[in-house]
């Protein structure tokens, strides 16, 4: 081909607004064109001069506009001019999803293509409306992982917009579909999802859910541990500690040598020394500082320190009733009384601890009052119910996979009769709801 | 391989949906070519504050009658939604202008009790933005407030009052800060009251008076109206916990089919 000859997407054009079903189109851009010449082709306007883009319809053409505004966002802006903001938002808000799941490594490259194009125009935060339409539009149900999910929380919290994603977040991914909705999704980006969503929540002071979100990435079973599943263990330490003033036991499925690893940085011995020890925990700061700011820690490694004292007060409602205030100050190490009456006030309205304060300094620590109603308790009982169907379904789903089922065999040494009866035990344990993994598998809502 | 360059809008209607589609970038564009020049270097003064209001671009200026409205009816968590639309739009303006939108996003999450939101709300403005005394005094009444440092707070909220009514020329944005830093100051107040009920049993007035910076004699009529007692001889108050503030522990307003239907399939699929 002459390098200046003019190309013309004529021809595909022709084929989108004709093609019988979306099933054929599809399978034109699969087989009918090479890939050598289909991206060249779908950036380039048609031999009027047009832009393609301004005569299909988003919707009724959507596999065909999928291909072409993939394709545009994704190549060199010096050459080819970008689609317009509003063309990419209107098709994100206004997709047919059954038309762009047949293409769902297009969905891909589009999303990618969005969060470059906004940094092409020097807006990154431009990327986030459209992505977040995407992924409330194409999966069928928010608790699907796509290879969406980790671009859009790569945006947000690239641009510090982190409360854009607590509408995604607060879906629990449950499923994924390797086989239709996402076949390029990898192993890394369900740990950089969580990773990632476990920054946001943190930000936000989340962090129960910045919790759960960094223990999903650190025990995400994999062959050998991930750079990003230790950074996560250490910002789940950290986590811990400003929230509980302690670390929590990992799962036992979390890979052996994380825990290993991690016994070797400073964050281990910071831990060790928290929160009673201020000394060693001001010397430990000081001499890891510089690794600490490195791997971007340092604001939890400040917040963990400033709740430390804290931690000290809650310890003393173990063992004391009544306390005056400048007993508690000499207990946290705090010389002002002041400072003493302002964390009291902070943990009483964050429910960290129950107490009272009289006017001559006496304060009163009492047990949590009942704070819940029958209405609750049945929420609960409900919820509780919902989750056992999940897990029975999440269970026959994987006692009907292949590797399960010849796993079963091999350990019942070939019997049928132990091996679905090990089968059936299991079933029956769930059913009555009298297996511990009711209450260790039930989410926090 | 090129493709042809993008011919050139050639009617009206063309010309129209063309800065339709890119007025963000447009408008980004434009104010900065012509007030290039003018851009403050990071120091905080009148005239940059000032500056903002002389050249509202049309972005700010269309969002502005919807911010009204929400703040009209109260409604601070549309506010919110509105002004965070627009800062995905301005994100990279380094114009005051900005601050259009900002000031109002970071005042209505503190309405909304979010200091984290709000202190990323600002941390968002580009360098040259964040020195400028309204950014300034809109970051210390966010650093009070998430420390719940009540004294600071109240003198941060009058010193940022004094200094949208003296130094910004631009009356109704001016008005629209100052109508949400009252509703701010109102619900910080009403919140440190619930809380002052629930941590003290007995509390000294002057202390009061310093949590909700109030007069004596105010807070003692507000504090008697809320059901709080109050001492004279030894100038104490004791706190009431507000019904509204407690958790019903008594009969329920569950109704009691929706009972006899849960129990009965409850004991249904236990029998499954």
């Amino acid at each position: 081909m002459a390098t200046n000859q003019p190309i013309f997407s004529d021809a595909i054009i022709n084929q989108i607004t004709t093609a019988q079903t979306p099933t054929t189109l599809q399978n034109f851009f699969k087989t009918g064109v090479s890939k050598e010449v289909r991206e060249a082709l779908l950036v380039s306007f048609l031999s009027t001069g047009q832009d393609p883009l301004s005569i299909l319809d988003v919707r009724t053409h959507t596999l065909g506009v999928l291909y072409i505004l993939s394709a545009r966002v994704s190549a060199s802006f010096g050459i080819t001019p970008p689609p317009s903001w509003q063309l990419v938002q209107d098709f994100c808000t206004n997709f047919d999803r059954e038309q762009a799941r047949l293409a769902p490594e297009r969905i891909t490259k589009l999303a990618k293509g969005i969060h470059r194009l906004a940094s092409h125009v020097g807006n990154p935060s431009l990327a986030i409306p459209p992505l977040q339409d995407l992924i409330s539009h194409y999966p069928p149900h928010p608790s699907y992982l796509t290879t969406i999910h980790p671009i859009f929380l790569l945006a947000c919290t690239s641009t510090h917009n982190f409360t854009s994603t607590l509408p995604v977040l607060s879906t629990p991914i449950t499923n994924i579909d390797t086989a239709a909705l996402s076949p390029d999704l990898t192993y890394s980006d369900n740990l950089t999802y969580h990773y990632l969503g476990g920054i946001a929540l943190a930000a936000l002071k989340k962090w129960k859910e910045a919790e759960e979100y960094f223990e999903i990435c650190v025990t995400s079973p994999g062959t050998v541990p991930a750079a990003l599943q230790m950074e996560a263990l250490k910002k789940l330490r950290l986590v811990q500690l400003i929230s509980c003033g302690k670390i929590s036991t990992l799962p036992k499925y979390t890979h052996p040598q994380l825990l290993r690893l991690f016994k070797a940085t400073p964050y281990h011995a910071f831990i060790s020394a928290y929160p009673h020890n201020t000394q060693q925990l001001n010397d430990i700061c000081e001499k890891e500082k510089i690794t600490f700011a490195q791997e971007k820690n340092i604001g939890l490694i400040q917040q963990s320190l400033v709740r430390a004292s804290r931690w000290s007060l809650k310890k003393l409602t173990a063992t004391y009733v009544t306390l005056h205030l400048s007993d508690i100050a000499k207990a946290v190490k705090i010389d002002d009384e002041n400072e003493v009456r302002a964390l009291l006030l902070s943990m009483i309205e964050s429910s960290d601890i129950h107490a009272s304060i009289s006017s001559t300094g006496s304060v009163t620590f009492l047990d949590p009052p009942p704070q819940f109603t029958k209405s609750d308790v049945d929420a609960v009982l409900q919820s509780m119910q919902s989750q056992t169907d999940l897990l029975i379904e999440l269970d026959a789903e994987v006692g009907r996979g292949k590797d399960f089922l010849s796993k079963i065999v091999k350990s019942g040494g070939g019997d049928p009769s132990a091996t679905w009866a090990a089968v059936q035990g299991e079933e029956e344990l769930l059913l009555s709801g009298v297996g511990m993994g009711m209450g260790m598998l039930a989410w926090d809502e | 391989m090129t493709g042809p360059p993008t011919p050139p809008a050639t009617s009206p209607i063309e010309f129209q949906d063309q800065a339709r589609s890119n007025a963000a970038e447009q408008a980004q564009v434009q104010v900065q070519a012509q007030s290039a020049s003018a851009v403050p270097a990071a120091a905080p003064s009148a005239s940059s504050l000032a500056s903002y209001s002389d050249n509202r671009p049309e972005i700010y200026q269309n969002a502005i009658p919807d911010i009204i409205n929400a703040i009209k009816i109260n409604d601070f968590t549309t506010l919110v939604q509105i002004t965070e639309e627009l800062d995905f739009t301005t994100a990279s303006d380094r114009q005051p202008s900005r601050l259009l939108v900002v000031a109002p996003l970071v005042l209505g999450y503190l309405i909304l009790d979010n200091t984290s939101a709000a202190k990323y709300a600002l941390l968002r403005l580009s360098d040259n933005l964040l020195n400028v005394g309204l950014s300034c005094a809109l970051q210390s009444l966010v650093v009070a407030t998430s420390n719940r440092e009540h004294a600071k707070v109240y003198d941060q909220a009058n010193a940022l009052h004094k200094l949208v009514s003296q130094e910004i020329p631009d009356k109704e944005f001016a008005s629209i800060i100052i109508t949400l830093l009252s509703a701010f100051i109102e619900g910080f107040r009403r919140r440190t009251f619930e809380l002052l009920s629930k941590a003290y049993t007995s509390l000294p007035v002057q202390l009061a008076c310093v949590y909700l910076d109030w007069p004596e004699a105010g807070v003692v009529k507000v504090a008697e109206r809320q059901g709080w007692t109050c001492d004279p001889s030894t100038k104490t108050f004791s706190p009431q916990l507000q019904p509204a503030m407690t958790r019903q522990t008594g009969a329920s307003s569950f109704s009691s089919l929706d009972t006899f239907h849960f129990v009965a399939d409850s004991v249904a699929r236990l029998e499954v």
